[in-house]
């Protein structure tokens, strides 16, 4: 294992335009959930959205990168907007392995909005804004990640990613 | 330096035990204006670092003073201010440490209580200063939460502070007051701040 590279990447324009506006019009539809407690976050989600074509062409991304029987474990999709964040004690960790996949489904990219990953409190990843790309992450039980603060600046910033974690 | 004779510890320690939030009360006149110039004078000396993390981004001075005529302000305001804040809050406090920030436009601090539990910090204070550009937010807000699984809670009520020079927060310290201070869209806010200790 020593020799083998860990998994963190962002592969640019891995989704296809139409499949990632069909996904943002039916989140539009579902209730995202303010998140309550913000000394972990800010921001509001939908858990287990229904995306099963996206979410079979990211699993498929996945497999293809890692050459491993991946199976979801899980799904959220994250939005947010000037002001929102959430911090890496929030993050939540696996006592096993994971994958976990961020796409990218917002319209435009948000300077600064970035995810950063941590190990055991050192950074080595840093997933940026950038529509339609999809992060791959090998995460440990050391693992966090936090998504940055964004900007009350910038008044029309708007972050939605698609979180899957695979095992 | 401080105009600390102007308070009134019965008036402040009943300010104190009537908020809804965790207890905290508001300072105006903390500095004797006349002393503002050569307080600025001085911070202008102290060197200043970036400091950002995922719940921070300003800029600050060293955790302890770096020049001589910094730390005697230090010294002054815990000589000042120790007595009057043990009797106002009922919790005995005599040591202080104290750093200059400097939050420009995009700078923030997000909530956050700052308990941790070795530390022994009593009491936090937040002392604003003069700025050549007075800025847009920066306020300093205190949350009263609804307790939840999972964290502190939703906040239920708040008090926001506009960050006005010479004005000084404190609040005690515990695993439930939480805090922040809203972004800083444009302008400077500056201030000094820190933690009583017993």
């Amino acid at each position: 294992m020593i020799f083998t590279p860990r998994l963190a990447v962002q592969v640019e324009a891995a989704i296809a335009p139409q499949l990632a506006a069909f996904a943002r019009g039916a989140l539009a539809l579902d209730r995202f959930q303010p998140y309550p407690n913000i000394d972990r976050g800010r921001y509001a989600f939908v858990d287990e959205p229904e995306l099963p074509a996206l979410t079979d062409a990211l699993l498929a991304l996945a497999c293809a990168r890692t050459e491993l029987p991946l199976h979801v474990v899980s799904t959220r999709a994250v939005r947010l907007g000037p002001g929102d964040y959430l911090l890496s004690h929030h993050d939540v960790r696996d006592d096993v392995p994971s994958v976990e996949l961020i796409a990218d489904l917002s319209e435009r990219a948000v300077a600064h909005a970035a995810v950063h990953y941590r190990e055991d409190g050192r950074p080595f990843f840093i997933v940026r804004s950038s529509p339609l790309s999809v992060a791959m992450t090998a995460r440990s039980p050391a693992t966090a990640a936090n998504h940055t603060y964004l900007s009350k600046r910038y008044a029309d910033a708007a972050v939605l990613r698609l979180m899957l974690r695979l095992r | 330096m401080f105009g600390v004779d102007t308070f009134d510890a019965a008036a402040l320690g009943a300010q104190w035990r009537s908020q809804p939030a965790f207890p905290h009360v508001c300072l105006d006149g903390v500095f004797d204006p006349r002393a503002l110039d050569g307080v600025m004078a001085v911070l202008d000396d102290e060197p200043v670092e970036h400091h950002q993390s995922d719940i921070f981004a300003f800029d600050a001075t060293a955790p302890e003073p770096t020049t001589a005529a910094f730390g005697a302000i230090r010294d002054a305001f815990a000589d000042a201010f120790a007595p009057l804040l043990s009797r106002v809050t009922a919790r005995p406090v005599a040591r202080v440490d104290m750093r200059a920030f400097a939050y420009r436009p995009g700078h923030y601090l997000l909530p956050h209580t700052d308990h941790q539990g070795t530390l022994g910090r009593v009491l936090a204070y937040a002392l604003y200063l003069p700025s050549p550009e007075p800025p847009t937010g920066g306020e300093l807000e205190l949350y009263q939460c609804a307790p939840q699984s999972g964290g502190l809670g939703r906040p239920v009520h708040s008090t926001r502070f506009v960050p006005q020079p010479n004005r000084m927060v404190v609040f005690a310290v515990s695993d439930t007051s939480l805090h922040e201070v809203h972004e800083v869209r444009a302008g400077l806010r500056l201030s000094l701040a820190g933690w009583f200790y017993a």
